[in-house]
């Protein structure tokens, strides 16, 4: 069974919800922002999660313009490509995904990405680049690749030039690397690393190799690049 | 009409009651899970964001990773910060009025406890609190890659300690 699934099974406290307030917690929030934001809340429920005790947990029921103003604000957050919760290494809300399909095998405890939306927003940077030789480092006693890759058109974000410094697992040393080879083109999903390198955003879903034109999703993969996104790195929409 | 001072405190309010609602559930959680305590974890949680609100008025920035970091911090004082998983897991259940533990999430509290402590927070900073790598990165102090290095390698030790076959290479 998958590491991920065992711990995340024994999480003494599951189904945290964002934006599900206590009463306390509204309280607090009333208290701290004053006469410029959110009123008390109006009206509450009872998460039907929770035992019937006191402090139970309540929903904030949105009401007068500042709560909407914050509701607004929430949803604009949480769509910001450099907001957190772009990617959760544990996230349980979103679909099994396919990490877990059978194609990945031991590719069993990324975090992954159901729809074009969610892994696009996810990235920092977007590019099609062309992947250089690169050198191995051992970190932790795993063995990682740092290559430069050519960066020949982007989607999204900025890169430092020209070229960007990728960071991944050497392919072939274990579980979770991304079958890159030097050399070819890509179209890389990058999150910023340490020291100015990038690194993927999984090793499944964080490159589609360039052929044809197209960009061509990993094993495993089945989620696309956006028209956006692909006409930005003048790649055609491949045929399934 | 609206004045300069008073649009701009309008927009801060707004910006932290955005914060706030989307991450204060995420940091009591956090502190719940470490601490054992809903009450504990409620009063920390507030000073928290307190002190963020506090930052926020002063201009600074607050971010999501600061909210951890400053809650790590709080909890190091907070003695139950200190007691077994299984130990924090029944005294959960206990006043949540859940069924206790089952023997297999006892064997998997376990394996955590008996792993490094830096092992089990990278493990549990994911697929507990479902931190980001980024937001992970901000609370181990390292960066993105480093996380998932990290990661990888508590899922390893993880594997040894519950004694689960490892992944072919």
């Amino acid at each position: 069974m998958r590491v991920k699934s065992l711990i995340a099974n024994a999480d003494p406290v599951p189904g945290t919800t964002e934006g599900t307030l206590s009463a306390r917690a509204a309280e607090e929030l009333s208290a701290l922002v004053g006469p410029h934001g959110a009123p008390p809340p109006a009206a509450v429920r009872r998460s039907p999660r929770r035992s019937p005790r006191r402090g139970a947990l309540v929903a904030v029921v949105a009401c007068g313009a500042a709560a909407a103003l914050a509701g607004v604000a929430f949803l604009s957050l949480h769509g910001d490509p450099a907001g957190p919760g772009g990617h959760r290494a544990g996230a349980r809300s979103g679909p099994a995904g396919q990490g877990e399909a059978a194609g990945g095998g031991a590719l069993a405890d990324e975090p992954s990405f159901g729809s074009t939306a969610e892994l696009e927003r996810a990235a920092d940077v977007i590019v099609r680049a062309r992947l250089g030789a690169g050198h191995e480092e051992t970190v932790d006693d795993v063995r990682t690749t740092v290559a430069t890759a050519q960066v020949l058109a982007t989607a999204k974000g900025r890169t430092p030039g020209d070229s960007v410094e990728v960071s991944y697992t050497t392919p072939g040393t274990g579980p979770e690397t991304a079958a890159l080879t030097a050399g070819k083109e890509y179209v890389l999903l990058l999150d910023k690393g340490e020291g100015g390198r990038y690194v993927l955003v999984n090793t499944t879903q964080g490159w589609y190799e360039v052929e044809g034109g197209a960009a061509v999703p990993a094993e495993g993969n089945r989620v696309a690049l956006s028209p956006g996104v692909r006409e930005a790195l003048r790649l055609t929409a491949r045929g399934r | 009409m609206q004045t300069l001072k008073t649009r701009s405190d309008g927009e801060l309010a707004a910006r932290f009651t955005a914060l706030y609602t989307r991450e204060h559930p995420r940091v009591c959680a956090y502190v719940h899970r470490r601490s054992g305590d809903r009450g504990a974890a409620e009063e920390l949680t507030a000073e928290v964001f307190r002190t963020a609100w506090e930052r926020m008025t002063d201009g600074q920035d607050v971010g999501t990773g600061w909210l951890f970091v400053t809650a790590r911090n709080l909890l190091s004082n907070h003695h139950r910060s200190l007691a077994r998983l299984s130990e924090i897991h029944r005294a959960i259940a206990e006043t949540m009025g859940r069924a206790p533990a089952s023997d297999r999430d006892n064997a998997v509290l376990d394996a955590l406890d008996r792993l490094p402590a830096a092992h089990r927070e990278v493990l549990l900073l994911s697929y507990w609190d479902g931190l980001s790598a980024a937001e992970t990165g901000a609370v181990l102090g390292c960066g993105a890659s480093a996380v998932w290095v990290r990661l990888h390698r508590a899922r390893k030790a993880f594997r040894a300690v519950y004694d689960l076959p490892q992944e072919p290479v």
